[in-house]
C-alpha cells in the first residue's frame, strides 16, 4: 500500500500559516489576550519613540537655540502651553455657551456649562504604517489616563484614548476609520455620525436628513450623546453638502479643524471642575 | 546556533530601528522586517526564511499592528517566496534581485491590505497604497545597495584568491 507522500517544504509553510491564520482569529475574535504582551513591548517601544523624538528636537532647538536664549525659550514653552489651553476653552467652552445662552434664554432655562480639566501631554510616536491614524503620548495610567478619554488640542477634538500603558497612552484619530464620533451642526443643532475616511482632510458626516438646512462653512462640534466626549468641543467644519431627491440623507464632508499633520502637544480631558 | 544568535541580533537591531527611523523619517521609513526576511531567505533558503519570516512578523504584530499573525503570514509567505524564485530563477544580479525586492514587496503589501479588509473593513486599495507609498523608495533600494556591497564583497575575496 503506497502512503501520501507530503513536500515537505509543503507542510511546514502551510504549518506556519495556519498558526498565523490563527492567530488572526483568536486576536480578532479577543483583541484582550495579547493586550497584556502588548503591554510589555511597549516598554521598549516608549523608551525608543520617547529617544528618536528626542534626538530629533534636540537637533532643531539646537539651531534655535542659537536664535534665542534657553530662558526666553522655556519661558515661551509654558506661556505657549497657557494660550494652547485658552485657546481651547475660547473655541470649544466660549464659542458653544454664547449660541448656547442665545437659545436657552429664549427657552428661559438657563444652565451654566464650565470649563474642562485639561492635562496636558506630548505626542512621542506615530505607527509606521500611514494607513492607522493613531498617535503615541507621553502620559499614562500613572498620570491618571483612561481608556476612552477625549483628546484635544488647541484648534478642536483630536481623538480618543484607545490603549493606556503605564506611561504611555495609543490614540485613534478622528481621521481613522474606525472612528465615529457623535456630532452636531452647530448652528442648526442637527445631530449625526462622523467617520473618519483616513484623508486628515476630509471626514464624512452620516446621518443628517436632507431637509436639514446644512450650509458651507457651518461649524460642527461634538454633541455628547456617545458619553465620551463632552459636548461643544469643536470637531470641524462642513466642506461640502450634496442633497440627492428621494434620498433620506444628504452627503455631507467635513474639514477637521486640527491640523494632524503638526501635533506636538495634546490635551486630555480628564472631568468637569 | 550561531545563525539563531545572528537572527536575534538584527531582528532587535531591525526592532531598534524601526522605532527609531519612525521618529526620525515618519511615512518615509521602510519595512526594515521585510528586508530582514527577504536578505536572509536569499541567502540561506526557503526553511530559514519561513521561520525567520514568521518570527519578525510576530514581533512586527505584537510592536506595530492592532491584529495579531497578519505580518506573520505575510512574512512567512514573502520568505518561502524569495528563495522558491531564487531557486527557479537563478540570476545574481541586481536587475533580477530589483524585480524580486518589488514583486514581493508587492505581495507582502497586497496581502497585509487583504487581512485589514477582511478583519477591520479597512478599503483595499487604500491601505495597499499606504503601505507601498511612500516607503517603497526605502523598502527597494536599501535590499539592493546591500545585495550590491556584498556581491561587490565576495567578487574582491574571490579575486584575492
Amino acid at each position: 500500500m503506497t502512503g501520501i507522500k507530503i513536500n515537505p517544504k509543503f507542510s511546514f509553510t502551510a504549518f506556519l500559516l495556519l498558526t498565523s491564520l490563527l492567530l488572526m482569529l483568536v486576536s480578532y475574535k479577543n483583541p484582550a489576550f495579547f493586550l497584556a504582551i502588548k503591554k510589555r513591548g511597549y516598554f521598549l517601544g516608549n523608551s525608543l519613540y520617547s529617544f528618536s523624538f528626542a534626538s530629533k528636537k534636540t537637533l532643531s532647538d539646537f539651531i534655535e537655540s542659537a536664535i534665542q536664549a534657553k530662558k526666553i525659550k522655556e519661558e515661551n514653552k509654558l506661556l505657549k502651553e497657557e494660550i494652547e489651553k485658552f485657546i481651547f476653552n475660547q473655541k470649544n467652552y466660549y464659542r458653544e455657551i454664547e449660541i448656547e445662552n442665545q437659545r436657552l434664554k429664549k427657552l428661559l432655562d438657563f444652565k451654566k456649562k464650565e470649563p474642562y480639566d485639561l492635562l496636558t501631554a506630548e505626542v512621542v510616536g506615530y505607527p509606521p504604517q500611514n494607513f492607522f491614524k493613531t498617535i503615541y503620548i507621553n502620559k499614562g495610567k500613572i498620570d491618571g489616563v483612561k481608556k476612552n478619554m477625549a483628546v484635544v488640542s488647541s484648534e478642536g477634538l483630536v481623538g480618543k484614548v484607545v490603549e493606556v500603558y503605564p506611561k504611555g497612552a495609543k490614540v485613534m484619530l478622528i481621521i481613522d476609520r474606525r472612528s465615529k464620533v457623535g456630532v452636531r451642526i452647530q448652528r442648526t443643532r442637527d445631530i449625526g455620525i462622523l467617520e473618519g475616511t483616513g484623508n486628515p482632510e476630509s471626514c464624512t458626516l452620516k446621518y443628517i436628513l436632507t431637509k436639514a438646512n446644512i450650509k458651507m462653512n457651518d461649524y460642527v462640534v461634538t454633541s455628547g450623546l456617545g458619553e465620551v466626549f463632552p459636548e461643544g468641543i469643536v470637531v470641524g467644519y462642513v466642506s461640502s453638502v450634496k442633497k440627492k431627491p428621494n434620498y433620506i440623507f444628504q452627503e455631507v464632508k467635513v474639514k477637521p479643524a486640527v491640523n494632524f499633520g503638526r501635533l506636538e502637544e495634546v490635551f486630555l480631558i480628564i472631568r468637569k471642575k | 546556533m550561531k545563525n539563531f544568535f545572528l537572527f536575534l541580533f538584527l531582528a532587535f537591531l531591525s526592532l531598534i530601528f524601526q522605532f527609531i527611523l519612525t521618529g526620525w523619517m515618519g511615512k518615509w521609513t521602510g519595512d526594515l522586517f521585510f528586508i530582514l526576511v527577504l536578505l536572509w531567505s536569499y541567502y540561506r533558503g526557503w526553511k530559514e526564511g519561513a521561520l525567520v519570516g514568521f518570527s519578525c512578523g510576530i514581533i512586527k504584530d505584537i510592536f506595530f499592528f492592532p491584529l495579531m499573525g497578519v505580518n506573520a503570514f505575510s512574512l512567512c509567505f514573502v520568505g518561502v517566496l524569495t528563495s522558491e524564485l531564487k531557486s527557479r530563477i537563478y540570476q545574481e544580479n541586481v536587475i533580477f534581485f530589483f524585480f524580486v525586492v518589488g514583486t514581493l514587496f508587492l505581495i507582502n503589501g497586497f496581502l497585509i491590505a487583504c487581512f485589514l479588509f477582511i478583519f477591520h473593513h479597512f478599503p483595499f486599495f487604500y491601505t495597499l497604497g499606504g503601505y507601498l507609498y511612500p516607503s517603497f523608495l526605502f523598502n527597494i533600494i536599501a535590499p539592493c545597495c546591500i545585495f550590491l556591497a556584498r556581491e561587490t564583497l565576495k567578487k574582491k575575496v574571490i579575486s584575492q584568491f
